[in-house]
């Protein structure tokens, strides 16, 4: 199913405070990921002014509220906005994660697990399929860090995710930081959970850092790769026919020139792997 | 379907602190609101308690970081302790049901709460309202769909405007303030602290009464900021839509206890060739009256 997508390389994921930095390092940075949320309810000229100000990059779009994973309908208002904002990227696809934030009275503002169940997989494809019906632009679904499993599901975290690609008929974004960090926090072999997907549909890669905090490690976007990512990654780019890879940094910013080699890293893995 | 039902003790669970407590100190009789199936209560029950309050504690510091993002400056000045309070930020002020920019939603909220600690003497930071009402009115003009939609509406409304600004020419419209507009009073030149904060610098004022004018343009993502003075601001405060310009002048004068002719005709004179600057700026629009309903 990745056939038709471009392959876009190694990227960045856009924030205002590297603007400068990524527009004078165009030769490291392939393609922006753009988190849509702050452009969905904001003046539309912001999101002009991002798309005029960074020509020349492809742009992908990265949501953090659809919440698929609710037992609520989705957003109609969210998902227009979102489809018109991507479509005004020009991005050959976008992006929201495999959980749920909200409920009718509240929003947590966060990724909150699933529980993984056949009840669960059903909403998620009632949910994705009305995202496929709103937009023209190819949709994908990405893996979240979570820090507890919800007992006594029907079926573990990989089976839940094919289940909710395949009968969506959708691809991946496979976020290799989160996988790591799972595997640490509730105890699985990262490779063994990765063989389990549809590699098939991978079509993005997230790679980031995070750090231990209150006994866990946590995915701050706020550090460097580890080694463990770097090697998850050269895996899977022998494994998987990705398009892009992205690289997450949040917060706590580095010297750029670190994030230049961080992306040249990736683009070398990328390379071999293919 | 039940599935919600879990989902909502689950956010509850993520977000209260009281609720989390009680929950894990018995997970069934907290959840006997809630229309679960037994399956779905076992599985809850058996949550690890730890790791939910872990998240939950996550989940605490996510709001407070995206609130702050929309005052960098501000947080130059906080103490480096400042995240104590995230607790009680999020008990005090819940996240709610949402429709609109996350963010924005955060940031008023939490220029609520460090005025209310403020003035409760828990911050005692020098300089620290100004600036944050600074940022939370360039944030607010800035980024707000309802402002550009405003500015827009502004633009529009002016383009048919009489070139010349009499009473008699204008005084029955009225003139309207929009979302793109936003005036504050601050207690020190704040343009001035703004300068030195960004240039890294400790400011160094003395107290100084200042207005400033923040507006957006339409088709432009900047917001324009200048420093206006005492009657200025008050005509802008006055535009709400209601009043006619010449009610506008009358009110003027009422305050300003001008009672002479030759004084209200002076006023007027001046008043008038505000709001034609302020029209040219886009800052005060002048719709034009809404035709009277026919009789049915």
């Amino acid at each position: 199913m990745n056939g038709a997508l471009p392959n876009l390389g190694v990227g960045l994921g856009y924030r205002a405070p590297l603007h400068e930095d990524i527009l004078n390092n165009r030769e490291h940075i392939d393609f922006l990921e753009v988190v849509t949320d702050p452009y969905v309810y904001a003046a539309p000229e912001k999101a002009d002014w991002l798309v005029e100000s960074t020509k020349g990059f492809p742009l992908v779009g990265h949501g953090v509220s659809m919440s698929v994973g609710s037992d609520m309908p989705v957003d109609g208002d969210y998902l227009e906005r979102t489809a018109a904002l991507v479509q005004k990227f020009g991005a050959p696809w976008f992006s929201d994660h495999l959980s749920f934030t909200k409920v009718p009275e509240l929003n947590t503002e966060h990724l909150a697990p699933l529980w993984f169940t056949e009840e669960a997989l059903d909403i998620v494809l009632r949910n994705v399929k009305r995202v496929k019906a709103g937009t023209g632009t190819p949709f994908l679904l990405e893996n979240i860090t979570y820090y507890f499993p919800i007992p006594f599901g029907d079926m573990t975290e990989a089976e839940f995710i094919t289940g909710a690609l395949e009968q969506a008929d959708i691809g991946m974004l496979l976020d290799i930081n989160n996988v790591h960090i799972n595997s640490i926090n509730l105890g699985y072999d990262p490779y063994e959970f990765i063989k389990s997907l549809p590699l098939e549909r991978v079509v993005q890669l997230h790679i980031a850092g995070g750090r231990r905090m209150l006994g866990m490690v946590v995915d701050t976007h706020g550090s460097t790769v580890h080694p463990e990512v770097w090697r998850i990654l050269e895996f899977v780019a022998a494994n998987a026919p990705v398009k892009g890879v992205i690289l997450e940094w949040d917060q706590n910013f580095p010297d750029f020139g670190e994030i230049v080699n961080i992306l040249k890293r990736a683009k070398e893995i990328m390379k071999k792997g293919c | 379907m039940s599935i919600l039902e879990m989902q909502r003790v689950l956010t509850r669970v993520f977000t209260s602190e009281e609720f989390r407590q009680s929950f894990l100190a018995d997970a069934e009789a907290a959840c006997g609101a809630y229309d679960l199936t037994a399956r779905e209560l076992k599985s809850l029950k058996a949550l690890d308690g730890e790791r939910v309050g872990n998240y939950a504690l996550i989940l605490r510091e996510v709001r407070f970081e995206l609130a702050l993002r929309a005052f960098p400056l501000t947080q130059s000045l906080l103490p480096d302790d400042f995240h104590k309070f995230a607790g009680r930020y999020v008990r005090e002020y819940p996240p709610t049901t949402t429709t609109g920019a996350a963010m924005f939603r955060e940031a008023t909220t939490l220029y609520r709460f460090v005025l209310k600690l403020a003035e409760e003497g828990e911050l005692n930071v020098p300089y620290l309202r100004d600036v944050m009402k600074y940022e939370k009115n360039l944030f607010s003009v800035g980024n707000r769909l309802e402002a550009s939609l405003s500015a827009n509406a502004c633009s529009e409304a002016n383009a048919v405007l009489p070139p010349d600004f009499t009473e008699r020419a204008i005084g029955h419209l009225r003139p309207l303030k929009g979302a793109h507009v936003e005036t504050g009073s601050f207690g020190y030149d704040v343009l001035a602290l703004i300068s030195q904060l960004s240039r890294g610098e400790e400011p160094r004022l003395s107290e100084e009464r200042t207005y400033v004018l923040f507006h957006k343009v339409p088709g432009d993502q900047g917001v324009k900021v200048s420093k206006i003075n005492a009657a200025t601001r008050d005509l802008i405060g006055l535009c709400d839509g209601t009043r006619a310009t010449a009610e506008v002048i009358s009110e003027l004068a009422a305050r300003r206890e001008v009672t002479s002719a030759e004084g209200r005709a002076e006023l007027s004179c001046r008043c008038l060739k505000m709001f034609r600057a302020l029209a040219d700026a886009n800052v005060i629009g002048f719709p034009a009256p809404k035709p009277a309903a026919a009789d049915g």
